[in-house]
């Protein structure tokens, strides 16, 4: 959040329309049609659809086409495809808790899934399509407290789900799959003294229990009537009281044991009369998994070094090793975080021997498919499905444009000539005659060979529109996205770097832009330690994912209250970050920045905001010297009592540019815009038995401290989000009372005259504004909205709202203007206000992702092109979807099918005809003179 | 002995400034807010006694203040710190139940100074009536680098605002109704009454008439006439 006091001079001034082109203007945006024609569908935009972090999955064995089922932590059981990865079929539950997934497992019809928490609810899911084929749900007093009390086991034969709770005892209840009828259950007769530590190895239980220092295993039957438990005492083989007990994933029930000290898992194979000990011994980091196969005794490990990953095939009975199934493989360690195995099949080869699929899943999210002996087949970065912080950069410029910037960075070309008249002159005689030289040697094919970026397509276009996106995700992995083709071009994984918690994230700076040629564009994350909850910072390459420091994140030694870039560059033309810390100490990185950090001390200003107080403070560096940063509070205001919390802070975009200072209304005066960029809303929340659910938004000034306006909303509660720029505030609630979303929009004026003209003072300026409010129904639930951002902010500003349906609207801002009024006078149709009406329209052609739809939306970002009518947007959350909007339409680009051909052909015919008429005019005079 | 009762007095001269407003507001009651300032120019100031605002009723915005004029040594330390300087006010405020809360505002020194101590306290409530913050403005605002004295600078001469908070509009569906019921009716009844000119109502169709006429009639006469101009001309 940058907050800088005086620094708005590069708002431009206004420079008033004609009432003519503001008519203009006017009929075009009442002319509204938005939409695509058929063939433009994917050409603009792209979606992609994730899943999210693997949680449980199983090979299909049994339908035709082979795939795997997948379910996640994201609340999604999906189908992939074995070969591509791709998503064959994705259905999405509930959010959080619940549609949190407890289990999953596949009979012959249908993948079977237990989720959510109160009421739990089981679902059957048809294998090949993904339809719903029932969903029955627990009696509400089946309470899931914790994953870990709770087990459930599927019997494909039987067809019934058990439940197992594991409290003080063990009780067993089993549901018929389908219609969820409630059988008898039983308590198992286990004889526990202390609380085990339980796994289910299908159709066994196994708890391990250490009686006076020896650990003991008891197995018994899920599934037979008056099973009886078998304990066995692990004595001689482990005598350590700490063991773990984990079972192994396949067709066999098969559990693993291991205590504290020892490096070896023992195995064992539970059987009616009492589980066995394996004649053989695994490395305790060995992963294990089971062939899924019915009936097959294959055991996997898999063992995972820095760079090979390697599984060793054996049979699961003897440990004799199979050979040809036995590789290693080279890990893409550099890409892909530690991984686990999910799942595995093994199936005969065609040729001979037998070939198995590993599908692991990473410690940073991803999932991919290993193939033995063979190859890694895909790899799907799942990191994505939780991306927290976006920002587009534009491309670099290409080879032949960099060595023409050259010609004008004095200090690489300067040799010894001075930069004046004489000097630019040698300059350009200097360059061109390199130029010169590189088109010679590229023509004989031995000049320089191209950049990488150059090579890969990855330079800037005439219209700015090729842009890299880059994104970090909630586990530490940045990503550099071509936002043409949303491939991804680079990818960064960075270790125990976690999210803020309160609002789930990161911080990345755009230190300094690709404009700086030669110094390369570079970006800063900031994030939090996982452990030590400390600051960490990462500076990179945003092009090419390189770090521009230190290779692996740098930790800062304190907590990061708040941060903000320094509004100046320094020689390098990069702009260093300024840190609060918790015991309100300035830092300021990298410290060459500290110079120009304190030249503009004395009006940079930089505040918090507390969410558990409620206290906003601001803090000013006016006491800063060349040896020290001091940030000195200087004001506070509390707004929050007792039990109300402070919701959500709201800044404007920092890169956003105010084109129009001022409203012409109906009687050609002017309305000024009140453009404060220090304004910031603030959201509390709170109950009170007068108000019920009340919400109040207040705007403060943070140079100054003062509240600006305030607003009280009664039965209004969450979801509440939040637009603020240019001059106004838009923000949308739930409304208690009415039961249906409703926007309420802020617009904020000066007056008929304007305080100052040039630059906006936040200490300078006690003009209280004059504020327009009005409200709108919104039929939908909102799940995210922004603010369409251009280059110069000429073009009128949309609304992108995204909707929980999964469709993401684009609003006009004409529609939700405060100044509609209900009795249209004539001045009021001067000015081009449309009539009042309260519910929005949400025309299926504003939907502008059409029928990709979107799920489960986070946040959507705008950046600008470099055409003037277009925007950029990147909508993301567990899909990401990227298009571009023209929110007055691409008056600054030629229609697609403009006819050129048509043009030229009647321009070139007009000149001709001018030339031969020209010609006969003047014999006609001629003959004429001769008469 | 003039010199010094005219001192006494001006010690006890109270700036008494009341507002007041009604607004439709449904709760009332008393705030006492003690003002403390900080007039030097160090990271850490002391802050010390300025004077107190008694704002008698919150809703009506009656308000009395009670403030000392500055010491010599204060007006001294304010005009030193004109140049760069900040001022900052501590407010701690009681609301009628006895709950304190604090708050902390500042303005440039010079601003202050060249307004002639005219400064603007704004009370911010929040929708029960508590004070949600007090910040301070001076008027005017600008620094323009005027000559100010001493003497310029004894009084403050503060102005309270208690600056409630609104309520929030709610989506205006019966108006709407009522609108589109008047169309209704208006439509129902046929007399959209239009008390336009004749020439105001048709000009659309009037004027492409006449230009027409104006264009066929003089076609001919143009034909003729401007064949004989021609012929004249030559």
């Amino acid at each position: 959040m940058k907050i800088s006091e005086e620094l708005n001079g590069c708002i431009s001034r206004m420079w008033l329309r004609s009432p003519i082109v503001c008519l203009a203007l006017l009929l075009i945006h009442l002319n509204l049609s938005y939409g695509l024609y058929e063939d433009q569908i994917g050409k603009f935009d792209w979606r992609q659809m994730y899943v999210g972090h693997v949680k449980f999955a199983e090979f299909d064995t049994v339908s035709s086409v082979k795939k795997v089922f997948v379910s996640t932590e994201e609340n999604v059981v999906a189908a992939l495809n074995l070969k591509s990865g791709n998503i064959i079929w994705r259905q999405v539950l509930e959010k959080k808790e619940q549609g949190t997934i407890h289990f999953m497992n596949i009979t012959s019809e249908a993948v079977i899934t237990v989720s959510g928490t109160n009421p739990v609810n089981v679902r059957g899911w048809d294998l090949n399509g993904g339809f719903l084929l029932w969903d029955w749900s627990f009696p509400l007093h089946v309470f899931i407290s914790s994953e870990e009390e709770n087990k459930w086991f599927l019997s494909d034969t039987e067809l019934k789900l058990y439940h197992i709770s594991l409290g003080s005892e063990i009780i067993v209840k089993p549901y018929e799959l389908t219609s969820g009828r409630a059988l008898e259950g039983s308590k198992l007769p286990l004889p526990l003294a202390s609380k085990p530590s339980c796994v289910v190895a299908a159709p066994y239980i196994a708890c391990i229990e250490s009686v006076g220092g020896n650990p003991i295993l008891h197995t018994v039957s899920i599934t037979a009537v008056n099973s009886k438990p078998v304990s066995k005492p692990l004595k001689p083989l482990i005598e350590n009281t700490e063991v773990t007990l984990e079972s192994v994933h396949g067709s066999q029930p098969l559990v693993s044991v291991t205590s504290s000290g020892s490096k070896v898992k023992y195995l064992f194979l539970i059987e009616e009369t009492g589980s066995r000990v394996l004649p053989y011994q695994v490395e305790r980091s060995a992963k294990l998994v089971q062939d899924s196969l019915r009936e097959s005794n294959i055991l996997l490990q898999l063992l995972y070094t820095n760079e090979w990953f390697d599984v060793l095939t054996s049979n699961l009975l003897t440990g004799e090793p199979i050979p040809d199934v036995t590789s290693s493989l080279k890990y893409p360690h550099d890409r892909l975080g530690p991984p686990t195995a999910a799942a595995a099949v093994c199936t005969p080869r065609k040729d001979k021997g037998l070939g198995c699929r590993v599908l692991f899943s990473t410690t940073d999210h991803a999932v991919g498919m290993f193939h033995y002996p063979g190859k890694l087949i895909w790899v799907r970065e799942e990191a994505l499905a939780s991306v927290v912080a976006v920002e587009m950069l534009d491309l670099p410029v290409s080879d032949t444009e960099a060595a023409i910037e050259k010609e004008f960075d004095h200090k690489e070309m300067d040799l010894g000539v001075s930069s004046g008249f004489g000097g630019m002159f040698t300059h350009r005689l200097l360059s061109q005659t390199l130029q010169l030289r590189l088109l010679i040697l590229s023509i004989l094919g031995l000049g320089d060979p191209p950049s990488a970026g150059q090579r890969a397509g990855l330079v800037r276009d005439e219209f700015g529109l090729h842009k890299m996106i880059v994104i970090a995700t909630g586990v530490g992995k940045l990503f550099g996205i071509d936002n043409l083709s949303g491939e991804i071009v680079w990818r960064r994984r960075l270790e125990n770097v976690a999210s803020y918690s309160s609002q789930n994230q990161m911080i990345l700076y755009v230190q300094r832009t690709t404009r700086h040629f030669p110094h390369p564009a570079q970006c800063a994350l900031l994030a939090r330690h996982k452990v030590s909850g400390e600051g960490v910072i990462f500076t990179f390459n945003p092009i090419t994912g390189q770090p521009a420091g230190s290779e692996s994140v740098t930790l800062l030694g304190y907590q990061i209250q708040q941060s903000m870039l320094l509004a100046f560059t320094d020689d390098n033309f990069l702009r260093g970050i300024l840190l609060l810390d918790q015991k309100e100490q300035l830092h300021v990185l990298p410290s060459s920045a500290h110079s120009v950090a304190v030249k503009s001390a004395g009006s940079t200003f930089i505040f918090t905001a507390d969410k558990n107080t409620g206290i906003l403070a601001g803090y000013s560096l006016l006491f800063s010297n060349s040896q020290k940063l001091e940030a000195t509070r200087v004001w506070e205001v509390k707004l929050t009592q007792g039990k109300q919390r402070l919701t959500a802070v709201v800044s404007k975009s920092p890169v956003e540019r105010v084109h129009s200072q001022g409203r012409v209304l109906g009687d050609r005066s002017v309305l000024y815009k009140y453009i404060n960029p220090n304004l910031v809303a603030v959201v509390t929340q709170g109950f009170d038995p007068v108000h019920k659910n009340f919400l109040n938004l207040y705007l403060v000034d943070v140079v100054s401290g003062s509240v600006v306006f305030s607003i009280s909303h009664k039965k209004a509660r969450e979801p509440v989000h939040i637009v603020h720029s240019e001059n106004w505030v838009l923000y949308s609630y739930f409304s208690d009372k009415s039961r249906r979303t409703e926007i309420v929009t802020l617009e904020l004026y000066e007056g008929k005259v304007q305080s100052n003209t040039t630059a906006f003072s936040s200490v300078a300026s006690p003009i209280q504004p004059i504020v327009d409010q009005q409200a709108y129904i919104l039929p939908g639930n909102i799940v995210a909205m922004k603010e369409t951002i251009t280059e110069k902010g000429i073009t009128s500003k949309h609304i992108l709202v995204a909707l929980a349906n999964g469709g993401v609207l684009e609003l006009p801002w004409m529609f939700v203007d405060p100044r509609r009024p209900i009795t249209v006078t004539p001045e009021m149709r001067e000015e081009g206000v449309i009539p009042y009406m309260p519910e929005l329209p949400v025309p299926s052609e504003s939907i502008i992702n059409y029928n990709q739809t979107v799920q489960r939306v986070q946040g959507i970002h705008t950046a600008p092109s470099g055409l003037e009518s277009t925007c950029l947007v990147l909508v993301y959350g567990l899909d990401l979807y990227y298009t571009r909007v023209a929110p007055s339409k691409t008056f600054d680009v030629l229609k697609e099918d403009f006819d050129h051909f048509l043009i030229s052909a009647v321009l070139l015919g007009l000149t001709v005809v001018s030339y031969i008429t020209r010609k006969l005019a003047s014999r006609k005079a001629l003959k004429q003179a001769w008469k | 002995m003039v010199r010094v009762l005219c001192f006494v007095l001006l010690c006890f001269h109270y700036a008494v400034r009341t507002l007041s407003f009604q607004v439709d507001v449904d709760y009332d009651g008393l705030i006492k807010i003690k003002l403390q300032h900080a007039l030097d120019h160090v990271p850490n100031p002391d802050f010390h006694d300025r004077g107190t605002v008694f704002v008698y009723s919150i809703r009506s915005g009656s308000v009395s203040l009670e403030q000392p004029p500055l010491s010599v040594s204060d007006r001294e330390k304010l005009l030193l710190s004109e140049k760069g300087g900040i001022y900052r006010l501590h407010s701690s405020v009681q609301s009628a139940d006895g709950k304190e809360t604090s708050f902390l505002t500042f303005v440039k020194a010079c601003s202050l100074v060249e307004s002639h101590l005219s400064d603007i306290l704004s009370v911010s409530l929040d929708h029960t009536g508590s004070v949600i913050g007090v910040s301070m403005m001076t008027s005017p605002g600008v620094c323009e680098g005027q000559l100010v004295t001493k003497d310029d600078i004894r009084v403050f001469n503060t102005t309270v605002f208690v600056k409630h908070m609104e309520q929030g509009p709610v989506p205006d569906t019966a108006a709407y109704i009522q609108k589109l019921e008047r169309e209704k009716e208006a439509r129902e009844r046929g007399e959209t009454k239009d008390n336009r000119s004749f020439l105001a109502k048709y000009w659309m169709y009037i004027v492409p008439l006449v230009i027409f006429l104006v264009l066929s009639g003089a076609a001919n006469p143009e034909g003729a006439a401007g064949g004989g101009g021609g012929g004249g001309g030559r």
